[in-house]
């Protein structure tokens, strides 16, 4: 019999899964995919909700039903599996391992002590599966699990400090994970300072308008073009303030997240220039990094204005980028601009001492790198900057392949000398984010952000030279998917059906539901509604309990067993 | 000095954000023996109303507006110190203001305290990770007009429908404006909770208290 091992990213948005051989020196044998998290809702907090509110063991059950899902889709035998890795922020190994999760649900310490919760102590371990309620693998299989340094810097933090290397340079790095929450590390002399800020869904294309996941249709890189030099008709003086015209050419990502060329377009009209090979059908957060930073240097957008007749940037498809759109990311980019600061302060160095900027997670992998840099989301003074990929798998995998990883990972959890800034505490990433704000909601110009950085006694930002050298050290965010290939498992969520007394059909509950996660069905004069929990939206949304006339529809009870 | 220069004075010492210059102009003013309110309304009201005209018009921002209304704080404190305590200066109404138990996010709400002292409403800020009965016991010692609550989190919005519990048991809500906000808020949570009203920025928060109290 065959010895397998697999390794296993529970991240935020969806859960990774690769299966290595173990006999062949972990050579890789196949990958699996979810497309969404299997709880309801779209970030972590929403994934705490509904284990507070449900109980644990719910949100447990939910989780280890996607799980057993995607070591099905590994296509191996399962009573081969002699080990499993799991790698992921601690909300969700702890909801994995079914632990204590409230320390995490709320961050005020007068809450937890009324409540008398103690912290679980997050350290490397091996279980054996059994003691896993649900998973389906033999009971005598090892589950290895990785430490937490503190709850804010998770086994996902740790690996990406540990597979990016930056711990044993000798250099100012700086590391990031661009995503809903941007998670943030700073290395210097040794010692790490770490730091997480609640971006907001905007660099994941999310309440953007015409936002989307990063999924096949989704606009994810834009060019822009300078075409018939300056604007007709006017004098160079003149010239300064108009935007500048041009054609707006689109990459689209196909059936296989690739992207390939999309529509060219005139942004100030949406008129098709030249016929591309992808269809778009929104636009994701890479491509709002870009369009944002390429609409900047064409003078579309100055700050917080669009410069077009309708006050809107036309992309392909009737898909527009509004004024509110820009809003939203910057506030975005602000709170990652706010958080590098006030790292920087806490390890009392200037931004533009960095050296080495490294980019994580899937954003941060297809990202145009010099796009964002242009728009400060990489501190400007960087020399390089590598996009790494998904760091929390290749973590796994390397612990399924070699146990004594899992130890090195507790002696560098043990020995890391870290300070953790909490950027709600903090004073610095308060004022700066209030600049961040002005600047990219108000239009404070850059010399009034200067001004107040002095009167806060912050350091000036300062105006550097050159252009990083940028690496990329994948091609995608999973470099190697193994001999029998991608499975992407796109029915990860339960199915519940519950019958509500009284119901009387008119499905207001379905078509109210922005995300199409119910249906109605009738037998013998019975209305039934089923609910699809990963494609619900969370106790946060609740429009369908809002929806229903009869008040009879209750959430709660749907979500229930 | 006439007053009249007094007030004038004032008015361009909150607009230049000029801390020391603004309190001890407002002790000359005492030491000689003026009225105290009259120099908080035409004086540093009326600069920190011109500033917030501006700020209304896009030439004036944020930190600007958050200077000043400081600077305005610590002039008043002087100024308060020379009245007796209930004829402290006007306001449209008194606010209670925190984010609840178990959120620690405040720069928002920070911001919203701001602007509402900007447009001459009173507020005490208690700060965040609220306890229910600390905004209840702050309401009925102030008698105060408004009770805003503000929740970042989804997990810690439901602190904001206890609020709403916990004034009504204590006798207070009918006479109260009760206000909810923060990212993981919408409209239709306010209504659902029965709230006053839903207020998605500080902007909108002036707009819909003005509406009320004018």
């Amino acid at each position: 019999m065959a010895r397998l091992g697999v390794a296993l990213d529970l991240g935020t948005s969806g859960f990774r899964g690769q299966a290595l051989d173990l006999d062949q020196n972990g050579m890789i044998l196949s990958t699996a995919v979810t497309t969404r998290h299997p709880l309801p809702g779209a970030n972590v907090m929403d994934h705490l909700h509904f284990a507070v509110e449900m109980g644990l063991h719910r949100a447990h059950e939910v989780v280890i039903q996607a799980v057993n899902k995607v070591i099905d889709n590994l296509r191996i035998e399962n009573n081969e599996v002699v080990r499993l890795a799991v790698c992921g922020n601690p909300i969700q190994l702890s909801l994995f391992q079914e632990i204590e999760i409230r320390d995490l649900a709320y961050a005020g310490k007068r809450k937890l002590e009324a409540l008398g919760v103690v912290a679980p102590k997050r350290d490397a371990q091996i279980v054996k599966a059994r003691k896993i309620y649900g998973l389906k693998l033999p009971a005598d299989t090892d589950i290895l699990i990785p430490p937490a340094v503190r709850h804010e810097i998770g086994a996902d933090a740790l690996a990406m400090m540990i597979q990016t290397g930056m711990l044993e340079k000798d250099e100012i790095a700086i590391a990031t994970d661009y995503g809903t929450n941007a998670e943030m590390a700073l290395v210097i002399k040794g010692i790490v300072y770490t730091g997480s800020t609640a971006a907001g869904p905007a660099l994941e294309g999310q309440h953007i308008e015409d936002g989307l996941l990063a999924l096949p249709g989704a606009i994810s890189d834009l060019d822009f073009e300078p075409g018939n030099g300056k604007p007709t008709g006017s004098l160079d003086t003149a010239a300064v303030d108009q935007p500048i015209r041009g054609r707006l050419k689109t990459y689209i990502l196909n059936e296989d997240m690739t992207a390939q060329a999309g529509d060219t377009v005139d942004p100030t009209t949406g008129r098709l220039l030249e016929k591309g090979v992808e269809k778009a059908v929104g636009i994701t957060g890479t491509g709002v990094i870009a369009l944002i930073s390429q609409g900047l240097e064409a003078n579309i957008i100055r700050l917080p204005r669009i410069i077009t007749s309708d006050s809107k940037i036309h992309l392909p498809n009737g898909i527009t980028f509004t004024e509110k759109d820009l809003e939203e990311a910057g506030k975005a980019i602000g709170a990652v601009r706010a958080g590098h600061f006030a790292l920087c302060r806490e390890a009392g160095v200037d931004l533009e001492d960095i050296e080495t900027a490294y980019m994580c997670g899937a954003s941060g992998t297809y990202v145009d790198a010099l796009k964002a840099h242009k728009i400060g989301m990489i501190p400007k003074g960087v020399k390089k900057i590598y996009q790494v990929g998904n760091s929390s798998l290749a973590m796994a995998r390397d612990m399924v392949h070699n146990v004594d990883e899992l130890w090195h990972m507790k002696r560098i959890a043990n020995d890391l000398r870290q300070h953790h800034c909490m950027f709600a505490n903090s004073k610095v990433f308060e004022k700066v984010y209030i600049l961040e704000l002005s600047y990219w909601t108000q239009g404070m110009p850059l010399d009034q952000y200067q001004k107040f950085l002095k009167k806060f006694g912050l350091p000036p930002l300062k105006e550097t030279a050159g252009i990083p050298e940028v690496i990329k050290t994948v091609k995608k965010d999973i470099p190697e998917l193994g001999t029998m290939g991608l499975a992407i498992v796109s029915d990860i969520g339960e199915q519940k059906t519950t019958v509500f007394e009284n119901c009387i059909g008119c499905e207001a509950c379905v078509e109210e539901c922005p995300e199409s996660a119910l249906h109605m069905q009738e037998e013998e004069g019975d209305f039934s509604i089923a609910i699809n929990l990963a494609l619900c939206n969370g106790l946060a949304c609740r429009r369908c309990e809002k929806a229903c006339q009869e008040k009879v529809f209750s959430l709660k009870k749907l979500f229930t067993i | 000095m006439e007053k009249a220069e007094y007030f004038e004075k004032a008015a361009q010492h909150i607009f230049d954000v000029n801390v020391d210059a603004a309190v001890e102009l407002a002790k000359k003013y005492i030491d000689e023996g003026h009225d105290p309110t009259e120099m908080i309304e035409k004086g540093l009201s009326e600069g920190i109303r011109k500033l917030g005209d501006l700020f209304d018009r896009g030439e004036v921002f944020l930190p600007h507006l958050i200077i000043a209304s400081e600077t305005m704080t610590a002039a008043v404190k002087v100024l308060e110190q020379a009245l007796p305590a209930d004829q402290a200066g006007k306001k449209l109404a008194k606010v209670v203001l925190a984010t609840v138990e178990g959120d620690v996010h405040d720069i928002g709400k920070g911001i919203v305290a701001t602007m509402l002292r900007v447009y001459g409403f009173e507020v005490f800020d208690l700060g965040r990770d609220v306890p229910i009965a600390t905004f209840v016991e702050k309401a009925k010692e102030v008698d105060a007009d408004v009770v805003g609550s503000s929740a970042l989190m989804t997990t810690t919005m439901v602190g904001q429908k206890a609020l709403e519990k916990a004034l009504t048991e204590a006798g207070i809500r009918d006479k109260l404006t009760t206000m909810v906000g923060g990212a993981a808020t919408t409209e239709h949570w306010a209504t659902k909770i029965g709230a006053t009203f839903w207020a998605e920025n500080a902007g909108d928060t002036v707009m819909k208290l003005k509406e009320i109290f004018s």
